[in-house]
């Protein structure tokens, strides 16, 4: 459904030139929902703008099938089908536009519908998300964190989307706001048979919400996988380091820690070869010269690594 | 009817809460309006020559006395009340309006049409208002409509700054890409969307140019360029009646250089005020 | 090297001046040299304002209105509401947001080395020296260059990393670190733990590491505080209080991993209800709920507030 080819993102920062996304391939079926795991600065959100229609690729390009069209990522039927859900919700929200406003625009615009038929449209939408109609006229600055997200996942969702990009959407919420929220996203994505590409850091909330998981590193995505594999047997080192850096309930002794070393790549310095080797534990010669490509090593399963499969697979969760 | 009064007398107690100075000045610019539209129905032609009466002093007859050509100062000063009140709100509402448009745009587009704008701002600021308008109505001729156009054009980069760094900052606001993803077009994303949120400085900006653009008015009547004699100005006034200090005929010019510093000290007083109280 | 002493705790009580509102009604723990004491609670429970108290950096609208702090020869009753030096300058404490926390108009070099100058009276060259040995320790692998940075231009990892250094230039007895990686990344996290228990390992200070993330609490810590309310409700060895937990909001919270959904800024305005904070929301509750429970110690290390292990009944968990 959702084709990225070979996408890469640069930008400008005075003399440095960041590159944000180094040619990312992913593809996105109808459905299925991916994570896109990573920690600051590895691109996670840029991807999910470029996805978006936001920003525009500097390389490589995105497209949308739908019955055998190619729809671009510039067009106004892209935008009709996929959608996007931002972090801080007070903000996502223009403070002097009521609720009702916010939501119609997407119904005007994207989808067409003439002024008589809006009211109706916009009460539906709200009901969909747990709101009653009365938020209509209210303003965004009067609503508690919980409900602007709720406004605007109304708003990302009135223009019937297939594909909804959702950027750390309960990170600046209360705990228990986002596990209300996490369950609107659930149940919607049954009822609506919505495909997610849910960008998070925190691996329990993808766990939640997805089938698919793809982690990136330093603009590139590293690894790729069903949400089983990857929590049970992660194969490139850096997403053996993830996972083992998770604090988990310990009741027993402490345990030895293997902390990642080092820091991460800052993305305005481009090297030669993988992006990880100043921190791998597994770093060989091959790696300073030749970056590695992601390649499939198992059904459904790709990782961007040159140490072979069953080395990466032997070295067991923690690295 | 009483509740209705009492509703009304209560939200203007609100208002007025802790902004006593923004409440006394707005109301005396507003009387001043009020005064300047209706009181000269009822005052001696300002116009009115009699040499006979010239150089009266202030007495009850003639409240602020008569000048070298027998002139009422006191209807001079309050017929000149619409000319200078209504130039000063119109040339800071005109330059506001430009200067935030082309701000907005500006600020929303960025990249060779910001620097462009940048640097035609730059230029603009570079010169001294008054010298800027001295140059453009020596260009154009010395008529009032070219003094307007110059000292409106000397307020525009105020605006298109002060408009272009609001627009910066809301620009990387969610709120803006998420209205773009709701279907709207830039133009409604910069206009409908950006204008609202970035135009509250602009308007408290707005009063302190209408302070400014009196006085720039007067003062260029005072050097003759724009408004001239006989059309009753406080410039003008002032200008003409500056000589007559040596004499000792102090009325003529000390009047209406009072109701320029006050007409300018209100506007510039609100400005203040709505400014700390944001 | 000889050994750091135990803060201990008794009684701490925090209020607001204006009308005697209780912000924490009975904080006591001891924290023992060379030992992580983790306090961990929901937003509200008082464990901020508490590590303020004792640093001596309470706002000026609270006030600690009862307790006394005990660290080695040192004591001092809160209720004087004078400034505790004594004990203050022997506690040191690192914060959240860490590029926040330092000054972004100064390298950081140079904030590190005004500390020094400050609080060990080094000349300026010394403490450029010192500064440089300082970072080393708390892991920066090149500290020249990081040292001539500024805030912005450093990682969260990075500036963090920096306080620490800052915190140990006190030589504290108490490192208080509150929410110190929430911030952070995960990766980053567990770099940082491993600091402080390497700093652990080699000064012997105790931590008090606050969090709302009892995962991470029970990563790095050897005892555990539960803070609900105001109150310390239940304390011990971790071992003791994660398998073993005797308070039923303890429970909950390790049964649930989820934060509870009744947690709303109404339950926290409701502090002047007499008896137990916890009574509305509490499975257990009983009449006896409607007095504050007192501190039951159950055995050496464990001990709990509630209501169902006083006088000795019920003293095995549930």
């Amino acid at each position: 459904m959702l084709h990225v080819d070979q996408v890469s993102y640069s930008y400008h920062q005075g003399k440095h030139v960041v590159q944000a996304v180094q040619k990312v391939d992913l593809h996105i079926i109808q459905g299925e929902s991916i994570g896109l795991v990573g920690e600051s600065g590895c691109g996670k959100t840029t991807l999910g703008r470029l996805i978006a229609g936001i920003l525009a690729p500097s390389e490589g390009t995105i497209q949308f099938l739908d019955a055998g069209r190619d729809i671009p990522v510039n067009s106004t039927e892209y935008r009709r089908r996929v959608q996007m859900v931002f972090q801080h919700p007070g903000q996502s929200l223009n403070p002097r536009y009521r609720v009702g406003q916010t939501i119609a625009d997407p119904l005007r615009f994207l989808r067409g519908l003439p002024l008589s038929e809006i009211d109706v449209a916009v009460e539906q939408g709200l009901r969909r998300v747990g709101l009653d109609a009365s938020f209509s006229i209210r303003r965004p600055l009067s609503l508690s964190g919980g409900q602007q997200q709720r406004v605007a996942i109304a708003r990302a969702l009135a223009s019937g989307p297939g594909l909804l990009v959702l950027d750390e959407p309960t990170s600046s919420l209360d705990p228990t706001i986002q596990s209300r929220i996490l369950r609107l996203l659930s149940d919607l994505q049954s009822s609506q048979n919505l495909s997610y590409l849910f960008i998070s850091h925190d691996l329990s909330v993808v766990e939640r919400l997805c089938q698919r998981v793809a982690v990136m590193y330093a603009g590139q995505i590293i690894e790729l996988c069903d949400k089983e594999q990857l929590f049970s047997n992660p194969l490139h080192p850096y997403s053996k380091s993830l996972l083992a850096a998770v604090p988990k309930l310990n009741v027993g002794p402490k345990k030895k820690r293997v902390a990642l070393r080092g820091e991460a790549l800052s993305l305005s310095e481009s090297i030669k070869g993988c992006s990880f080797q100043s921190r791998c534990p597994f770093v060989h010669d091959r790696c300073r010269d030749e970056a590695p490509k992601l390649d499939l090593v198992e059904s459904r399963r790709s990782v961007a690594c040159h140490l072979p499969y069953d080395e990466l697979a032997a070295t067991g969760p923690r690295g | 009817m009483s509740n209705k009064v009492k509703a009304i007398y209560s939200w203007i107690k609100e208002t007025i809460r802790g902004r006593h100075l923004l409440a006394i000045t707005s109301t005396s610019l507003t009387l001043l309006l009020l005064v300047g539209f209706l009181l000269p129905l009822f005052l001696a032609d300002p116009r009115d020559t009699n040499p006979e009466n010239s150089y009266l002093s202030p007495a009850l007859g003639n409240l602020f006395g008569t000048d070298k050509f027998g002139r009422d100062v006191f209807s001079r000063c309050i017929s000149a009340i619409r000319l200078d009140l209504l130039v000063g709100i119109s040339i800071s509402a005109l330059a506001m309006v430009i200067g935030t448009a082309i701000g907005l745009i500006s600020g929303y587009r960025g990249g060779l049409i910001d620097r462009l704008v940048m640097q035609f701002t730059d230029v603009l600021l570079a010169f001294p208002g008054f010298l800027l308008s001295l140059i453009v109505v020596a260009v154009l001729g010395n008529s009032v409509f070219f003094v307007m156009l110059a000292v409106t054009l000397s307020f525009i980069p105020y605006f298109i700054r002060l408009t272009r760094s609001g627009v910066l900052v809301q620009r990387q606001l969610s709120y803006v890409q998420a209205a773009r993803m709701s279907g709207n077009s830039s133009w409604r994303v910069a206009f409908v969307h950006i204008l609202p949120n970035v135009v509250g400085p602009s308007i408290i900006q707005a009063t302190l140019v209408a302070s400014w653009a009196i006085l720039s008015v007067a003062s260029l009547a005072f050097l003759g360029v724009g408004i001239r004699p006989p059309t009753a100005e406080w410039g003008v006034m002032v200008a003409e009646g500056a000589s007559d200090i040596i004499i000792g005929k102090w009325w003529t010019s000390i009047f209406p250089g009072a109701m320029v510093v006050l007409a300018a000290l209100g506007f510039h007083i609100i400005g203040d005020e709505l400014q700390a109280s944001q | 090297m000889t050994a750091l002493p135990n803060l201990k705790v008794e009684g701490l009580g925090i209020s607001l001046r204006s009308n005697g509102v209780e912000l924490v009604t009975e904080a006591s723990f001891e924290v023992q040299a060379g030992q992580i004491m983790g306090i961990v609670g929901e937003s509200g429970s008082g464990k901020t304002i508490l590590s303020l108290a004792l640093i001596g950096l309470l706002p000026a609208a609270l006030k600690a209105h009862k307790g006394v702090i005990t660290l080695g020869q040192h004591q001092v009753r809160l209720s004087d509401d004078v400034a505790h030096p004594d004990i203050a300058h022997s506690l040191a404490m690192i914060f959240q947001q860490p590029q926040s926390a330092l000054n972004p108009t100064m390298r950081v070099g140079r904030q590190l080395a005004r500390v020094l100058i400050a609080r060990q009276g080094a000349t300026r060259k010394d403490s450029v020296k010192e500064s440089l040995e300082l970072l080393t320790r708390v892991g920066i692998r090149e500290p020249e260059r990081t040292s001539r940075m500024y805030p912005h231009q450093l990682s969260g990892g990075m500036c963090q990393r920096v306080l620490i250094a800052m915190a140990l230039v006190c030589r504290p007895a108490v490192l208080i670190a509150d929410e110190p990686t929430t911030a952070l990344d995960v990766t980053v996290q567990a770099q940082i733990f491993d600091l402080i228990e390497e700093l652990v390992a080699e000064t012997k200070c105790g931590v008090i590491f606050i969090s709302h993330d009892i995962a991470a609490v029970s990563e790095i810590c050897d005892d555990i505080v539960v803070m609900f309310g105001g109150q310390t409700i239940e304390s011990g060895r971790k071992s003791e209080v994660l398998s073993s937990a005797l308070h039923p909001y303890t429970r909950n919270l390790l049964r649930s991993r989820e934060v509870m959904e009744e947690s709303t800024t109404s339950e926290i305005i409701n502090l002047d209800l007499p008896g137990c904070r916890y009574a509305n929301r509490c499975p257990e509750v009983h009449d006896a709920c409607s007095h504050v429970p007192d501190w039951v110690s159950v055995d050496e290390t464990q001990g709990v507030a509630c209501h169902l292990y006083s006088k000795g009944e019920n003293v095995a968990p549930r």
